[in-house]
């Protein structure tokens, strides 16, 4: 069998997107498996194991032919040809489409697989993305507000995986072993920093990053410390190179994979070095600022931890400058919070962090990554309030996942291993919390979520009887404005949760629509769809009564 | 008037009204620099233009590097001639267009051929600085995006040409932001068209 993985944004898409590529290998043994990559980042091909072929696209090459006038356009047209027919006579029997634009839905249109998933433009019905896990995706183009899958699990799932271990595989060179073992040459921890990003807003000052590590010195006296980088990045932070302990260390991807598999921290912002990380057993801090979005693209491994400014407007939009006068999500993280919580990740001290948690709740949270053992990727907060809130985005999510497997079309709904994870999940978000706690807490929620229920119920009903007048403004605005006064009243009681959003976007949608019929359409879809997460909710928060969560079994 | 100079190298280097064609020190080393720095662009072709053919240095670079055709443009006749005459294997005589005018250019059969699949252009710097008018005329020749120019470019290319004169009713330039408007593409699964449409989402 051959399959085609596209993944054709930027570097850390791109390490994302290969996660799948192991357990493709692992699931069709006999599979040959190729992708197709934004050229750009080509320079990653040699690290990636499992791949027959690479091929590019060179986004670049043709941009600035199409956007110069001194170039033929046709040089342009013929790249994406003979890409193309390069493609094409692969006769791919898959074609797994992991970059959510319209732009890779043109390029697997001209694939012309019949098997492909994700985005696809299908000519008369426009683009379509297959696996509900892929339109799951698209529904969370906007940066995250309540619990969310991470991509490489919406990855896996939308392309039809089962195994439970997924995790970005990579292959550290004989060269990079290397490279690493005549670098990292002073005694004590290893302690790697990767403080550059491309966006301004996702990193730290010079200045912070210069007290942060003066701080951390002090902390970690034994401990020495190496700023990762490219030279033109380090010229930038010169003055780290003049802290004691610290080195500045030019290297290439491959040889950053190699640091990373022979160091013992990395203290990174969102960038691929991150996600390279997540390849090795290295204890990583991520600091998530900007348009970082942790619970999409946050480390994916067990065991990391993640600080996330606690700001209004974060994760704010990619590729825009901050809103902000000031730079407030990076102005939170104190250099004394991060040189702390990153000496006590380099010494384990779990204990230490959760106190750490509790004291800069508020501002800054600090979550633990978690991988379930169904195989999902957490990240749980360590200081948390405990409310219902709280409890339900948890529920809401783990339902979002049944919602999308259709356990609730299967006659035997496998609830029990998730509702068990959800408990798991919750106990170690609220370790301390007892059984009378839990009780009342989910008792809360059920009531709310049976409200839920029966107001869908309700607004089923009521669409029902004006289905065959549905042309008729004046019995479909009041519904419409009933909707919107239920979508409100879900957002008040229930926080943003799944429902929430979905029923907004539906709003949204129908906001443009004239056709009536169309408008009818989607929100009866919305509806049911309302109505069987709610169902999927509410068995697993009697399920969680049952349980005995807090150690008290009812 | 052409002279040939003997590079320190030993290579017989082509000296046009006075000023050397290629470097008189080293003038293989220098078109591999030349091709080098180009190969980003040359990748993959099926044929590369060639704007001057200079004394042939720069195409025997060419050769080793890529797999293509190559197809020269050239401004002045005796220089071909000469450069053919020393070493015949260099290059196809046919594949050398000499000194046509612009119309005349775009009626060889052997540069439609090319322009029918994947090419690209290597222009030679030096070349191109002797006889400037001329390559000037020729490279806006060959950058004209005007539907009319176009349609000739591709006519060797039938699913092209077609292309250009479904579009031409409506457009006269081919920007791919007013063409992708104006075809219908809704419903289309034309690869032309598609194809269109990715070069369109690369500027949107």
């Amino acid at each position: 069998m051959k399959i085609l993985v596209v993944s054709m944004l930027r570097l850390g898409d791109i390490l994302l997107a290969t996660s799948v590529i192991p357990n493709l290998k692992r699931e069709i043994p006999d599979c040959d498996i190729d992708i197709l990559i934004n050229g750009q980042f080509s320079k990653v091909s040699p690290l990636i194991p499992g791949v027959r072929k690479v091929y590019s696209f060179d986004r670049q090459g043709i941009q600035e032919i199409i956007g110069s006038a001194d170039r033929n356009v046709l040089e342009a047209f013929y790249q994406v040809d003979d890409l193309v027919s390069q493609l094409r006579e692969e006769k791919y029997d898959r074609v797994i489409n992991l970059t959510h634009n319209r732009l890779s839905g043109w390029i697997a249109a001209l694939i012309g697989c019949p098997d492909t998933q994700g985005v696809v433009y299908t000519g008369a019905t426009g683009f379509k993305v297959g696996s509900k896990w892929f339109r799951y995706l698209n529904d969370q183009a906007e940066p995250s507000r309540h619990q969310v899958f991470h991509f490489i699990d919406v990855f896996h799932y939308g392309s039809g995986l089962k195994s439970r271990n997924r995790r970005i595989e990579l292959t550290n060179t004989a060269s990079a072993q290397e490279f690493a073992k005549s670098t990292l040459i002073h005694s004590g921890k290893r302690i790697l920093i990767q403080p550059f990003s491309a966006e301004k807003k996702k990193t730290l000052t010079n200045q912070q990053w210069k007290n942060t590590l003066e701080l951390l010195s002090k902390l970690e006296p034994h401990a020495h410390f190496y700023v990762l980088g490219v030279a033109d990045e380090l010229k930038t932070a010169a003055s780290l190179a003049l802290l004691e302990r610290v080195s500045l260390v030019e290297c290439n991807l491959e040889q950053a994979f190699g640091l990373l598999s022979a160091g013992d921290l990395l203290l990174t912002v969102d960038t691929s070095i991150k996600h390279m990380a997540s390849a090795t057993k290295i204890k990583v801090v991520e600091l998530s600022l900007g348009s970082s979005d942790y619970q999409k693209t946050g480390i994916y491994q067990a065991g990391a931890y993640i600080l996330q400014p606690q700001v209004p407007c974060a994760p704010c939009e990619h590729r825009t400058q901050c809103s902000r006068p000031t730079h407030e999500c990076g102005n939170l993280l104190d250099p004394e919070l991060v040189a702390m919580c990153t000496s006590q990740v380099l010494r384990q001290d779990d204990a230490g962090i959760r106190i750490l948690a509790h004291e800069y709740a508020g501002q800054v949270q600090i979550l633990r990554t978690y991988l379930t053992t169904t195989g999902d990727w957490a990240a749980i907060s360590l200081a948390d309030p405990f409310d219902e809130r709280h409890i339900q985005s948890w529920a809401d999510r783990f339902s979002q996942k049944l919602f999308l497997m259709r356990a609730h079309e299967r006659p035997v709904a496998e609830f029990g291993t998730e509702g068990d994870q959800l408990k798991v999940v919750l106990e170690k978000a609220f370790p301390d919390r007892g059984g009378a706690d839990w009780r009342n807490q989910l008792k809360r929620i059920e009531t709310d979520l049976n409200w839920v229920e029966s107001g869908t119920q309700e607004l089923l009903g009521e669409l029902k009887q004006i289905l065959g007048s549905f042309a008729d403004t004046q019995k479909l605005d009041p519904f419409i404005e009933k909707f919107q006064r239920f979508e409100s009243e879900i957002l008040e009681r229930l926080g943003l949760t799944s429902n929430g959003a979905q029923i907004s976007r539906c709003l949204e949608e129908i906001r443009h629509e004239t056709n009536t019929f169309v408008i009818v359409k989607k929100i009866r879809e919305q509806l049911v769809s309302a109505r069987q997460l709610t169902n999927i909710e509410l068995k697993l928060i009697r399920g969680l009564q049952t349980a005995g969560l807090g150690g008290v079994h009812q | 008037m052409i002279l040939f100079k003997q590079s320190r190298t030993g290579f017989q280097v082509p000296e046009l009204d006075g000023i050397a064609l290629h470097s008189l020190v080293d003038p293989v080393k220098e078109a591999i620099q030349m091709v080098d720095a180009a190969m980003p662009r040359l990748m993959g072709a099926r044929t590369v233009i060639v704007l001057g053919l200079g004394g042939g240095f720069h195409l025997d670079e060419i050769k080793r590097q890529i797999t293509g055709n190559i197809v020269v443009i050239e401004a002045r006749q005796e220089l071909a001639d000469e450069v053919l005459a020393k070493d015949p294997r260099r290059i196809d005589k046919d594949h050398v267009l000499v000194a046509p005018s612009t119309e005349d250019l775009l009626e060889s059969s052997v540069l439609l051929e090319a322009m029918a699949q994947k090419f690209a252009i290597f222009k030679h710097a030096p070349s191109i600085r002797i006889a400037s008018s001329y390559y000037s005329k020729i490279n806006s020749l060959l950058t004209d995006r005007r539907i009319e120019f176009l349609k000739k470019m591709t006519l060797h290319n039938p699913r092209l040409y077609s292309f250009f004169e479904r579009v031409e009713k409506s457009n006269s330039q081919f920007d791919v932001r007013a063409i992708s408007k104006t075809i219908d593409l809704e419903g289309t699964e034309g690869d032309t068209e598609l194809i269109v449409q990715v070069m369109r989402e690369l500027i949107v």
